[in-house]
């Protein structure tokens, strides 16, 4: 079940940024986690998932100038549970 | 990824290769044309050689523009070589590299041709059917690695590429070729010219210009036209609000790149209609293109910094 859960948590961000990065959300994701973590990418938990919001806010907001996108990106991840 | 220091080394590579091909163009210019300017424009000499030199400029931002645009796609293309999308940018990297050595290429011949035979020399030579059919060539080898790349791109998506042309651009390229096969056909000295003072342009008999040039040229604009065609289908059906946002740059960049390469293979080809019209016509219309053609570069440049942000933030 917990090994489930784990992998749904990577599973929901990676599809949550989908909706933002398109093609290139998986390699993103996956290199935070790997950088920002420590972590293998499938292990991560639901705090691991919030602990990333803010590194994914910041480099959203690297690449687009509209803030209302970067916030609802943000958004969206505060509600993976 | 690629390394630092390799991106560093073919930026230097590329850059130090366009000042140096533009320094020899600008060299061999200013010492054989400068002279005929004066006489066929009534102008003086120090205005033939500041009108050489300002005629020259913007072929060196046009050399570094698609050099800078190529380092960054290739360095991004490189970075993501084993994605779905990897190919189909590769593809495209290869193609503005290979416009690049077109460019190089396309001036050092003319340049080796003047200093072979000098400007007043009206034959054709061999050095003339060289640089006539690696401009073809290469062109062909652009647009089909453009082609290539785009539908790539929408394959990596589960989309096939467009097969043909829809209605108003299938009409805009009959329109298109059937302009420039008139044009180049109503050229009297296509294959010879009875006055010694002008060269044939292209020195063969009609059958070979049908073949070897007007074909390879439709061809070679069919494929931009549906790289250009495929590349707006891909940012329109990829995922990603923020990707789609480059994309749609990048693939503006390269519809600007695209067009307007054809418009100046259009208008090179067909350039004896224009001898009349008079320096600044001619001028004009050329510095326009290249002034719009440098535009689309640095959109693909900046496109693929953003893109190339992606895999690095």
């Amino acid at each position: 079940m917990n090994a489930v859960s784990k992998t749904s948590y990577y599973t929901q961000i990676v599809t949550v940024t989908e909706h933002y990065l398109g093609p290139a959300a998986e390699r993103f994701i996956r290199r935070q986690v790997e950088f920002h973590l420590d972590k293998e990418p499938e292990s991560i938990s639901q705090s691991d998932v919030q602990k990333l919001k803010a590194n994914v806010g910041v480099a959203l907001g690297l690449l687009v100038n509209d803030k209302t996108i970067v916030d609802q990106a943000v958004g969206e991840i505060s509600k993976i549970k | 990824m690629p390394q630092k220091s390799e991106t560093n080394g073919m930026k230097i590579t590329l850059y130090v290769a366009a000042l140096v091909t533009w320094l020899i163009s600008l060299a061999v210019s200013q010492s054989q044309s400068y002279s005929s300017l004066i006489t066929q424009y009534d102008i003086s000499e120090v205005s033939a050689r500041a009108l050489l030199f300002v005629i020259s400029l913007p072929v060196l931002i046009v050399y570094f523009a698609i050099a800078f645009a190529f380092i960054r796609f290739y360095t991004y293309a490189v970075r993501i070589k084993k994605s779905d999308e990897g190919p189909g940018y590769n593809s495209l990297a290869m193609a503005l590299l290979v416009s690049l050595v077109s460019l190089f290429l396309s001036s050092l011949l003319s340049n080796l041709r003047i200093q072979m035979f000098g400007t007043e020399d009206r034959q054709t030579h061999i050095v003339d059917y060289v640089s006539l059919y690696s401009q073809i060539g290469l062109a062909l080898a652009t647009f089909y690695l453009l082609h290539q790349g785009s539908k790539q791109l929408l394959q990596s998506l589960g989309s096939k590429a467009r097969t043909g042309l829809g209605l108003r651009s299938a009409i805009g390229f009959s329109l298109l070729s059937a302009t420039f096969v008139y044009a180049v056909f109503q050229n009297p000295i296509r294959t010879a010219s009875g006055d010694p003072s002008v060269r044939a342009t292209y020195g063969v008999n009609d059958v070979l210009i049908l073949i070897t040039v007007i074909l390879p040229y439709l061809i070679s604009w069919l494929l931009g036209i549906s790289a250009y065609f495929n590349l707006r289908s891909y940012a329109k059906k990829v995922s990603g609000i923020i990707y789609k946002q480059i994309i749609g740059t990048f693939a503006a960049g390269m519809g600007i790149i695209i067009f307007l390469t054809i418009g100046l293979q259009f208008l090179t080809q067909i350039s004896e209609s224009f001898r009349n019209s008079g320096l600044s016509v001619i001028l004009s219309i050329v510095s326009f293109i290249l002034i719009a053609i440098v535009v689309g570069y640095l959109k693909v440049a900046q496109a693929a910094k953003k893109l190339d942000a992606i895999e690095t933030l």
